[in-house]
């Protein structure tokens, strides 16, 4: 049977006790586990100070994970900033790439 | 004991920024402690005390004798307490700025700690340099990104043998409208950890491996939360500053200031690790969506293809 619940990922939280490369990693692993049993995932971009590891490590691994259509159909994300939507595409079109 | 000479520079009112010479001079002076015959600039920047610390964290000395007025200002910077040292017992109470300039080691003692010391270094640093500055957010926003980025590197390459994997220190000058971070670890160095990705291999045998380090999007672990660009947005902000960006690793430099000076050099004097040191105009703008905006972008796709 397919998913059909959203789970809701709070980033700041998620980071507020893991910001080595390592720990970012395994927050990107988690991210893309939770989608076997979620049909999406909304993450929360609100007081976060995205730098492009994070970027990376989170939102890069789920992208290369999915591919861009499954990408932007699973992947919701809230209080994203201009900038930051900047450096995401960058990320995901060069994990694409 | 190991004692600096001193000598006596004129000051001048126009602050200067720094220059590759400068870095050059200083590794020269660290090696020449161990003799004696070490010259102590009469100006110390972040850069100085950074790598004066790791130097002699690493060779595990015990003591060290600094010009009088130097030792004030290098005690109100934490310099002894970061190499476990009694300050001077003659140590006069420093004149510099409270709250404008500090020494940050990297001594997470365990996990957990460390976790939280990326994050507590970057925001501490970032207020230092912007205190009370709100006017300034988008400067402080693009400061603690960077901070954040660099300093979670250092953690990544940095060895720990000696219980200090590596040096933050920040000293902003306000009446010459010019800061300075210096970032230093005891790493493995650019070059190793660059040649960890065989993609690099031709570069690297014919570049500075700090230069290419500099470069959008060059890593040493792609798709690993390593994305190379972290080095590339300091030094793209710095130029947008009109700033300069100095990378060391091993004798290899790389000096970018402004939009039109950009040089590598490969200095007579090795720094085993990295040293990063970026300096920049208080005023100025620091703004990363302009950096974002002006790297490539690439082909075969456009803003159509996002649902952000």
């Amino acid at each position: 049977m397919k998913p059909t619940s959203t789970f809701k990922l709070n980033l700041h939280e998620a980071l507020k006790k893991a910001q080595t490369r390592q720990a970012i990693n395994q927050i990107g692993k988690t991210a893309v586990a939770l989608l076997d049993e979620h049909k999406t995932l909304e993450i929360d971009f609100e007081n976060i100070v995205l730098t492009p590891s994070i970027a990376d490590g989170v939102i890069g691994a789920l992208a290369q994970s999915l591919g861009l259509p499954a990408f932007n159909e699973r992947i919701k994300m809230k209080n994203l900033s201009d900038n930051q939507k900047l450096l995401l595409k960058h990320v995901i079109i060069r994990r694409l790439g | 004991m190991y004692e600096f000479s001193y000598i006596t520079i004129e000051k001048t009112l126009i602050m200067e920024t720094t220059q590759y010479e400068d870095i050059e001079h200083w590794i020269h002076q660290l090696e020449n402690l161990a003799t004696g015959t070490a010259i102590c600039p009469d100006f110390l920047r972040p850069f100085h005390l950074v790598t004066l610390a790791l130097f002699i964290k690493k060779l595990g000395w015990t003591e060290l004798c600094l010009p009088e007025e130097l030792s004030a200002y290098a005690g109100s910077m934490g310099l002894f307490d970061v190499i476990d040292m009694a300050p001077p017992s003659n140590m006069k109470k420093s004149s510099a700025r409270s709250g404008s300039c500090e020494l940050r080691p990297f001594i997470p003692e365990t996990q957990q700690q460390k976790e939280y010391y990326i994050d507590d270094i970057a925001s501490n640093l970032t207020t230092m340099m912007y205190p009370h500055m709100p006017s300034y957010h988008q400067n402080i926003e693009s400061l603690k990104i960077c901070l954040t980025e660099i300093i979670g590197n250092s953690f990544d390459h940095a060895e720990q043998k000696n219980g200090l994997p590596g040096l933050a220190c920040a000293q902003r000058w306000p009446k010459g409208n010019l800061a300075q971070i210096a970032v230093v670890d005891s790493g493995i160095g650019i070059r190793k950890s660059l040649h960890l990705n065989e993609d690099l291999h031709t570069s690297l045998n014919s570049m500075n491996s700090c230069e290419l380090a500099s470069q959008y999007g060059i890593t040493s672990k792609p798709n690993a939360g390593h994305s190379g660009y972290g080095l590339a947005l300091i030094k793209d902000l710095m130029q947008q500053n009109s700033g300069t960006y100095i990378l060391l690793s091993g004798n290899e430099l790389y000096y970018a200031s402004g939009n039109d000076q950009m040089q590598s050099y490969l200095l007579d004097i090795s720094w085993k690790g990295t040293l990063l040191i970026f300096e920049w105009r208080i005023d100025q703008h620091l703004d990363v969506g302009a950096v974002y905006n002006n790297w490539p972008h690439p082909e075969g796709y456009d803003e159509t293809d996002f649902n952000f």
